[in-house]
């Protein structure tokens, strides 16, 4: 694995290198002779990877203090408890103001928008419920079809077939008890 | 004195926070939502549990027999594993012929305070999964988990071998006992009583926190080097479209579920209890033993948000013959969006899984 150990001495040796001594001589060349300006971009940018390098370790030795943890847990604690209070404090204040002239809160609103994301899940699954029946239905209607136009094994067939006749029978009875 | 003073001060802002907290009515803390950008690979949010939409990514042409289940991480948005055309992991496996199923997990609210790794893994990951082996007809999936992603997966994983076929983990902050990162180093002196503090104040873990905890690992980047980056690759072509819908996702902090949270900054970041064996999800300890399946350790190696010598001793603590790392010279989310990774890394990583499709027996790899 590649060692990320940065080299501080050799980053701030090139940053102080590149303002004291690279930067100005590489502006002294441009001025006096026309075309050196990507010399200077190159050494700006040099000093500047540089110096980006020596602050970002130099930030890094700083998170490593003791110090700074014991700092940033109690700074942190303080303002915590700050907020917590305030949090109370405010909503106690305002909770009732808000109902006095008819706003609604935020949680009630969000509430809102939470029934209304659980309304539209619904909807959502009794749409792909219905699109699954109608699919049967259509496979349903074309055996059905395909029955009519004798397509169908014979078990089948002949339970079909004793369904379809019973209305027919069962109005060739109601014609013959009224006398028809 | 001093603890005097200090036992006095805590008390009394309790007393009023109690008085208080009487007069409320309905007041919630609200999270913050980001609309995420059109998505590069078409999907069908086919399920929701508890906080976990789950959507579904359609295989090109005949697909795998063992769909592939994208575990993201709780932090940010996860249109970061679809990120462009050519730098997308779900377009990199839905051309290999994987389906692949995502977690878009929901931002909690107010009311989710209570959810920790029980909730979401014992919960929402076991549906998730039910809902997949119901919906491919199979018994077993292959689990690939993100950063914290991977950590739940390998929870999962240890929890209910039985079905998962193959596990890759991404970058996966597994040992934390390891310091190399220095925000890390500065995170370890916050005490149990300020985390306690953080979501007695706020419920869950409020995201502008995340999102210092990220800035914190860079500062001089965040503030000025990317810029500055920017400036210099203004010739180069896509870069500025890249460079935004990056910042978009950098700026999709969402809330952490307080018992999450603390779980997470005491039993893992404190106690270290997973890579000690002493984690305990609901009922169960997590004994990463368990896991037999074949296991693919994917790590960064110029990761700065989970340092390679975090992720390296997870093939030391599962009990599979077959497990593997796989180190790639890139970060943290290059392993995701860099055009190298999927190149030459998510190719690999393609032929891995389909080598182990059909191949149950286990093979010492390592």
């Amino acid at each position: 694995m590649k060692n990320h150990t940065p080299h501080v001495v050799d980053d701030v040796l090139t940053w102080t290198k590149t303002l004291a001594v690279d930067l100005p001589l590489a502006g002294t060349q441009w001025a006096f002779s026309p075309g050196k300006e990507e010399t200077v971009t190159a050494t700006a940018w040099q000093g500047y990877d540089a110096g980006v390098r020596v602050l970002a370790a130099a930030v890094d030795s700083l998170y490593r203090t003791p110090l700074a943890s014991t700092v940033l847990d109690r700074s942190a604690a303080v303002f915590l408890r700050w907020q917590y209070v305030s949090h109370a404090m405010t909503g106690a204040a305002f909770s009732r103001l808000w109902h006095a002239i008819g706003i609604s809160t935020a949680g009630e609103i969000h509430a809102l928008g939470e029934a209304i994301a659980r309304l539209a899940t619904e909807i959502r699954e009794q749409r792909d419920t219905q699109e699954a029946l109608l699919q049967l239905a259509a496979r349903l209607l074309r055996a059905t079809e395909s029955i009519e136009h004798g397509g169908i094994p014979g078990a089948r067939f002949h339970r079909y077939a004793a369904s379809r006749h019973r209305a027919p029978l069962a109005m060739k009875r109601t014609a013959h008890q009224e006398g028809n | 004195m001093w603890n005097l003073i200090q036992h006095v001060a805590e008390s009394w802002t309790d007393e009023t926070v109690r008085l208080c907290d009487g007069l409320r009515r309905g007041w919630s803390e609200p999270f913050p939502t980001w609309e995420d950008p059109p998505s590069v690979t078409p999907f069908e949010v086919i399920a929701e549990y508890g906080k976990l939409r789950l959507r579904y990514y359609r295989a090109h042409g005949s697909a795998h027999p063992t769909p592939v289940f994208l575990i993201y991480a709780l932090v940010k948005r996860p249109f970061i594993l679809d990120f462009q055309s050519g730098r997308s992991v779900v377009e990199s496996l839905t051309s290999r012929g994987f389906t692949v199923y995502l977690t878009d997990w929901l931002p909690p609210t107010a009311a989710d305070t209570w959810r920790g790794l029980d909730a979401y893994v014992n919960q929402d990951l076991v549906r998730a999964v039910r809902c997949i082996q119901k919906r491919e007809a199979t018994n077993q999936v292959t689990l690939l988990g993100y950063c914290l992603g991977g950590l739940l997966g390998a929870v999962y994983t240890a929890l209910y071998p039985h079905t998962v076929n193959q596990y890759i983990a991404l970058a996966l902050p597994f040992d934390l006992s390891v310091r190399e990162i220095p925000t890390y180093a500065l995170g370890a002196g916050l005490s149990p009583e300020t985390v306690a503090l953080i979501t007695k104040t706020y419920g869950n873990c409020p995201a502008w926190l995340v999102h210092s905890g990220f800035t914190a690992m860079a500062p001089l980047h965040h503030a000025l080097g990317k810029y500055m980056d920017l400036y210099r690759q203004r010739m180069r072509a896509g870069y500025a479209d890249t460079f935004a819908l990056f910042e978009r996702w950098v700026h999709s902090d969402v809330p952490l579920a307080g018992q999450l949270f603390h779980e997470l900054c005491i039993n893992l970041f404190r106690e270290n209890q997973l890579l000690g064996g002493r984690l305990q999800v609901g009922t169960h300890r997590v004994d990463l033993r368990r896991i037999t399946c074949p296991v693919l350790n994917v790590i960064g190696e110029y990761d700065d948000v989970v340092h390679p010598y975090s992720s390296l001793p997870l093939l030391d603590h599962v009990g599979s013959r077959d497990k593997q790392d796989l180190l790639f010279p890139v970060g943290h989310t290059g392993l995701a969006v860099s055009g190298a990774a999927h190149q030459e890394l998510w190719p690999q990583v393609g032929r891995w899984l389909v080598e182990r499709q059909s191949d149950h027996k286990p093979q010492f790899l390592r």
